[in-house]
């Protein structure tokens, strides 16, 4: 332009010059009229002598007031630009152009219109100017807007509420405002030292990561996250973050900005709202307790999850209202739960019912619910909401209670037992009909401890000391006693007691029976009578039959051997003497057998007749061993007697003394083949009491323990017992010692093994003024053979 | 020669039964318990078996059993001279198979030969002009 200008200036040569002049005029024309700037020729003080459309419509004038001479361009400059057109003036009568400039003009109708002039110097003889002005009006309002605009952002960033920084490339804060470090606690300086990474938790510094790649792609303008960053003091807060990119206009660089709200609060807020929620929801599940609203208008139901769980569905698989709530309704209980519902519609009435559900699972579960009306400005009931609970295990356990104390009424009612109930201290607390029934006793007299007044006095003390031990120790017991019934007679009663405890483990009461089992016992001793009597009768068989045994065996011999006898040509000289001796022989046998049964007998019915007088022991004893001495074999067994002192003496019956030692020597001769047979007397005091102690020891082949637990029982042993287990003898000899040392008031015991021998041991009272006849038996005890 | 194994623990009687059986022309083996018995069984194979039921060592029931049991014994013709007479034990011997039973002090020797007689036959009339040898003393 300005070369342009200066070419102006420049006189043109002659023929060239007139043809440039042409060309350049006619430009020019076409400038002029081309409109797009304005175009004037002015000179310094005001004047103008050509301008084109634009630039008259610029100022505000018509072409016709222009040509008429009433343009004058320092009319239309506001004073204040004047001097600004004084040194472009000066500018161009130095240079010929001036450098472009603004100024505004002040039209016709009194608006200002801002304009950038650029003036160039003419040639000519007069100083013309020309002028060329471009309306900058729009180019002004956009500045103006920016400008405005960053005011605002400006005072945003200052003052705003929000936190704000701008940070580099390289995460460096740039620019802070106030808020952002009241946020942080930090002044601006010690932010600028720091980086974004600096202030985030370390939990959070990835997050961005992901937004930030889809910002440099072009995929995102900006970007919103929550995170937490990390005060001066360290305490750490929430904030949502929005960050967007930019270039600095300046450097061009690259550089961010963060805006920053607090939102800590609100966290922390939805945070306990979260917990509260979840605390209902576990509170509902553990409960069994599900809520729910229904919104009436929209007919839609809103249940928690515990509720969905109670209908047996996962929450949230359905969108429950009403007619889907029926339906899971069990049928039984539709139409009611139906009805009440509708009535609290009806009043806004609270609703408080149980119902039943069936589930899709079959199990039909029992709920109870409570709701109530939400009504509106106008009193109308707009929606309900409420509760349900699951109460199927309750119902269960209170018909289960129920049919038990059916069952345990039923019971008392069938039962012949009477059924008692006392308190913890053991009073009776409850009326038993059945026991005035039975004892004639009142309501009154009965509870407490009255009803001991009815137990036989006897039984009284027993019963009382048991009852209270039971009561001490917690024990369930058990006694019989006897009940003194309303005739005076007694019945024979078995009382059982148990402790009810309570869940702490105390006992609250007691319960038990009475049985009367009178008519029991009667049937037991009749019984007992029978029983005793059929063991007689087999003990009377057993008898016959070895007695039989015993003597039809040398009847038979005897019989045989005199009938060969009088044969007289079967049998002659010795040999009819010795068939004659042992027919004697047999006939001996029987006589004593005989004897010994009648003996028996007598001891057995206590018809003995006993020659009661001072007996020395130890002649009873050397009598027995010679009686017992023409059976042993001399050379094989050796017999002694020994008595400690010699003139060991006790009150008795000598006889039945001699007798006793006699039958066991006879029995220790039975079993001892060789070896030795010994008696030995001793004193012996037991308790306060002077004895005389007999042994009866010998080597022989011991007696097995079967045989041992049967000695003494008369015929017991070989009443069937026979093979190998036979033993030869009929009992009676020990019989007949157990009858003779029951008379003097001893007691007898044997210890035998077999291979090393018997040792039966005797004793017998020293002093016993007369036979004991308190109808005692004497048992021989085992003992162990330590022979 | 017909042969007879008396069994009874019961001496005296033994000796007179042993007597009057040879005296008619038997040969007669006698034991005085069941396992002597079933000894003398296999060692002499009597004709004929006189049988006690109670004696020691070994009773007359198992000493049948054991008899039953050896080769031949099963047809071996057994007489029960007893002084048991209880049902239990004369059926058990049943069961097992006897030819009779005599009731000891109820038969006479007599009735002792009748039925030996039944059971074996006459002894021949060698044995029966054989001097009769003496019991064991006793």
């Amino acid at each position: 332009m300005r070369s342009a200008a200066k070419k102006l200036r420049q006189p043109p040569s002659r023929n060239a010059d007139a043809r440039s002049l042409q060309v350049g005029h006619a430009r020019f024309q076409r400038l002029m009229e081309s409109n797009m700037v304005g175009v004037a020729v002015v000179d310094a003080v005001g004047g103008v002598s050509e301008a084109n459309d634009y630039y008259l419509n610029l100022i505000g004038y018509t072409r016709a007031e222009f040509d008429a001479g009433k343009v004058c361009w320092t009319d239309v400059t506001p004073p204040e630009h004047l001097p600004a057109d004084e040194m472009a003036l000066a500018e161009l009568r130095r240079e010929g152009v001036c450098t472009p400039y603004e100024k505004e003009y002040l039209r016709r109708d009194g608006t200002l219109v801002p304009v950038l002039i650029y003036d160039a110097m003419l040639d000519g003889p007069r100083e013309q100017i020309l002028a060329f002005v471009l309306d900058i009006s729009d180019r002004k309002r956009a500045e103006e807007a920016l400008r405005q605009s960053e005011e605002r952002f400006r005072h945003i960033f200052r003052d705003g509420p929000l936190g704000m920084a701008v940070f580099d490339a390289r995460n460096r804060f740039v620019e802070v405002n106030r808020a952002f470090c009241k946020m942080l606690g930090m002044s601006d300086r010690e932010l600028m030292s720091r980086t974004v990474a600096d202030v985030t938790h370390p939990d959070d510094r990835e997050a961005d990561l992901p937004f930030v790649r889809r910002l440099l792609a072009g995929e995102l303008s900006s970007y919103s996250i929550e995170k937490r960053f990390v005060r001066k003091d360290g305490e750490a807060r929430w904030a949502r973050i929005t960050t967007s990119f930019l270039r600095a206009p300046a450097s061009g660089r690259a550089c961010g900005l963060k805006m920053v709200e607090d939102v800590t609060q609100r966290k922390q807020a939805e945070e306990r709202l979260r917990r509260s929620e979840s605390q209902l929801a576990e509170a509902q599940h553990l409960a069994h307790m599900g809520s729910w609203h229904w919104d009436l208008a929209a007919d839609a139901i809103t249940w928690s999850d515990e509720q969905y769980r109670l209908y047996g569905l996962n929450p949230g698989t359905v969108s429950p209202n009403f007619q889907l709530f029926l339906g899971l309704v069990h049928p039984d209980d539709r139409g009611r739960v139906k009805a009440l519902i509708e009535q609290s519609h009806r009043d806004g009435g609270p609703l408080d019912y149980e119902f039943r559900i069936a589930r899709g699972d079959g199990q039909v579960r029992v709920l109870y619910s409570r709701g109530h009306a939400v009504v509106d400005a106008a009193g109308r009931v707009v929606a309900m909401h409420g509760t349900s609970h699951d109460i199927t295990e309750r119902v269960q356990a209170e018909e289960a209670m129920r049919i038990s104390e059916r069952r345990y009424r039923s019971v008392v009612a069938a039962a012949t037992d009477l059924v008692w109930v006392a308190d913890g201290q053991g009073k009776m607390t409850l009326d038993v009909p059945g026991w005035r029934e039975i004892t004639g006793q009142t309501e009154a007299e009965s509870l407490g401890w009255g009803w001991v007044d009815a137990v036989h006095p006897d039984d009284r003390d027993h019963l009382v000391k048991v009852w209270s031990s039971s009561l001490a120790t917690q024990n369930p017991h058990e006694q019989e006693f006897r009940l003194r019934a309303r005739d005076g007679s007694y019945r024979h009663v078995i009382c059982r007691a148990v402790p009810v405890f309570n869940q702490g483990g105390a006992v609250i009461e007691w319960v038990g029976t009475i049985t009367d089992v009178t008519d029991r016992k009667r049937a037991e001793a009749a019984e007992r009578e029978r029983n005793d009597l059929r063991n007689a009768v087999r003990a009377l068989d057993r008898v016959l039959g070895v007695v039989g045994h015993e003597l039809r065996t040398p009847l038979a011999a005897t019989r045989a051997m005199t009938e060969l006898l009088l044969m007289q040509d079967a049998a002659q000289g010795d040999e009819a003497a010795r068939l004659l001796r042992s027919a004697h022989d047999e006939i001996v046998k029987m006589g004593a057998m005989v004897n010994d049964l009648l003996e028996v007998a007598r001891l057995n019915s206590g018809t003995a007749k006993w020659n009661w007088t001072n007996v020395p022991v130890a002649r009873a004893c050397r009598e027995a061993i010679e009686s017992v001495r023409p059976l042993v074999d001399a050379a094989q067994v050796e017999l002694s007697v020994r008595a400690d002192p010699q003139d060991l003496c006790i009150t008795g019956d000598a006889e039945a003394v001699r007798r006793l030692v006699l039958n066991l020597l006879t029995n220790a001769h039975k079993n001892t083949r060789a070896g030795s047979i010994r008696v030995a007397a001793v004193r012996h005091r037991e308790r306060d009491t002077d004895y005389v102690r007999i042994e009866i020891a010998d080597t022989g082949n011991g007696i097995s323990p079967e045989v041992t637990a049967k000695l003494g029982e008369a015929f017991v042993l070989n009443s069937g017992i026979v093979g190998d287990d036979y033993v030869k003898g009929s009992g009676l000899g020990l019989a007949i010692c157990r009858g003779i040392v029951a008379a003097h008031g001893g007691r007898m015991s044997v210890a035998s093994a077999p291979g090393r021998g018997t040792t039966v041991t005797v004793l017998l009272r020293a002093d016993l003024a007369a036979p004991a006849s308190d109808g005692r038996e004497v048992r021989i005890t085992v003992e162990s053979a330590g022979i | 020669m017909k042969s007879i194994l008396i069994v009874d623990d019961t001496r005296s009687f033994l000796d007179a039964i042993a007597l009057s059986l040879r005296h008619k022309g038997f040969v007669v083996v006698r034991a005085e318990n069941g396992a002597e018995a079933v000894a003398a069984a296999d060692r002499t194979r009597p004709d004929l078996v006189l049988l006690d039921l109670a004696m020691p060592v070994m009773d007359g029931l198992t000493c049948l059993r054991t008899l039953r049991g050896r080769p031949g014994g099963k047809d071996l013709p057994v007489l029960l001279l007893s002084a048991l007479t209880d049902r239990e034990r004369r059926d058990e011997a049943e069961r097992l198979g006897i030819q009779g039973v005599l009731v000891k002090s109820q038969f006479s020797l007599d009735d002792v030969y009748r039925n030996v007689v039944r059971l074996v036959g006459l002894p021949t009339e060698a044995a029966a002009a054989a001097p009769l040898p003496l019991p064991a003393a006793g």
